[in-house]
């Protein structure tokens, strides 16, 4: 009798740990094997937030922390692309480290920096990045996407300082041409063209191009060639040095530096936990 | 006359027969490549599935230095190599006996030309290490004309905190 109740007990403990921890949709569509390593990092990682159990013990909790949910998505977005559990756990780690800053916060001057999404959204987003940085090129549109139309839309604003990496040609060019198109007003419709049209860069071309959106060619290229736009562009450069921009893109969050993975989904993962946190949604509902 | 006519048809021949052989084995392997592929269950798909995207950030270029106070011996010994990284017109008006100028762009890179001509001039000179100092503002152009130049190879690179300015005062204060 004992043995039947003992079984009873562990098969109901399996069935427990198994509707628990498959709550989120992203770790339901596992497949057994990824359920295992999912399961196991899932009962190793810790939240840095909200709750002080491992991810698993977490997620049986009510109401359920709203951090170890999305870090449970995390995981299992991670486990479902095939990266093993050392990665796993390093990027938690690179993760918790940028959203648990408690530094000094990086001074970045934002006036006259051009910005989309709403003036009152809470959460700060600054990229430095190249016009020549091909990674910048792909992550930039995305995230103003984001911002604009997608998951992003009224909890951050997204700023852009230009930051020219000295060895790749024509971003000193490639700087100029942004900081006058954000002197005339076409900042983003200029940016997302230059980049959407990263392939076929030619300085020539960056006063037509901007002729093409609207602005004034010749007064583009004055502004381009006009020694207030090389200062401001060395300030530009000296801020993110003074800021530990070491790479392109580099992302700051309410003014700390993000040291996690860059990948859209990532990025827009992290800038909702920091809009969840600072509109107090500590927990789901 | 024939025995020569006779010998090139020979080589002639023997080229043939080495591009027959060539082109037979570059087309066996080739088959055998996408024999496996097609077997092999993580197999490399011969049509892009998705665009190519190059997706590493850029980082920017350097090397390591260490830091120097303005009063650190090591700056007047004649095993130091020194360079000035402020502008001409200013290196002009003041800097330290026997140092070299290479201005700081925080804009353009520095010539290759001149790295080189730098290299030299250090292999040359038998100094030990090489002490760069600036501006001495924040960020200091010594630290980051020390950080280029050492991402470029030459070892034993140190830059002075405080630059020109704190030298300078540090030589009046003797």
């Amino acid at each position: 009798m004992s043995r039947v109740i003992f079984h009873l007990v562990l098969l109901a403990s399996f069935f427990f740990v198994d509707t628990a921890w498959a709550q989120t949709p992203g770790c339901q569509q596992l497949e057994a094997e990824q359920k295992k390593l999912a399961q196991k990092i899932l009962a190793s990682q810790h939240a840095y937030d909200c709750c002080d159990q491992s991810l698993d013990r977490c997620l049986q909790a009510k109401p359920i922390c709203a951090l170890a949910y999305r870090l449970a998505e995390n995981i299992c977005r991670r486990v479902g692309e095939g990266q093993d559990e050392k990665t796993i756990a390093r990027a938690l780690s690179r993760r918790a480290t940028s959203m648990m800053s408690t530094g000094k916060k990086a001074v970045i001057d934002l006036t006259d920096v051009p910005f989309v999404g709403e003036a009152q959204a809470p959460v700060v987003l600054v990229e430095y990045a190249c016009a020549r940085c091909p990674f910048c090129s792909k992550i930039t549109p995305a995230l103003h996407q984001a911002v604009t139309e997608g998951k992003l839309k009224g909890k951050v604003r997204f700023y852009f300082k230009t930051f020219p990496i000295r060895s790749h040609p024509f971003s000193k060019e490639g700087g100029f041409a942004f900081l006058s198109a954000a002197e005339m007003g076409g900042f983003w419709d200029y940016l997302l063209y230059v980049y959407g049209h990263f392939d076929m860069f030619c300085v020539k071309k960056l006063p037509l191009w901007a002729q093409q959106l609207g602005l004034d060619q010749q007064e583009f290229s004055d502004r381009m060639k006009s020694p207030g736009i090389r200062e401001r562009l060395v300030a530009c450069k000296k801020e993110g040095i003074v800021n530990r921009v070491d790479a392109t893109p580099t992302f700051f969050l309410n003014g700390r530096k993000f040291l996690g993975d860059l990948t859209l989904a990532e990025m827009i993962d992290v800038l909702e936990e920091e809009h969840d946190l600072i509109s107090q949604k500590l927990y789901r509902k | 006359m024939s025995m020569r006519a006779k010998k090139g048809s020979s080589f002639g021949g023997t080229c043939l027969v080495c591009l027959r052989d060539a082109a037979l084995i570059s087309t066996l392997a080739s088959v055998l490549g996408l024999m496996v592929n097609l077997v092999h269950p993580e197999g490399i798909s011969l049509v892009a599935q998705q665009e190519y995207q190059t997706m590493v950030p850029c980082p920017v270029f350097g090397g390591e230095v260490q830091k120097l106070t303005p009063h650190d011996p090591s700056l007047v010994k004649k095993t130091t190599f020194l360079i000035d990284a402020r502008e001409a017109s200013v290196f002009d008006d003041w800097s330290l006996r026997g140092a070299v100028n290479v201005t700081f762009d925080y804009l353009d890179p520095t010539p290759p030309e001149v790295i080189l001509e730098l290299a030299q001039k250090i292999a040359s000179s038998r100094a030990q290490r090489v002490v760069v100092f600036g501006d001495g503002a924040r960020p200091d152009t010594g630290e980051q004309l020390g950080r280029d130049i050492a991402g470029h190879g030459i070892k034993n690179v140190h830059y002075v905190e405080g630059g020109a300015p704190a030298l300078r005062a540090q030589k009046e204060k003797l």
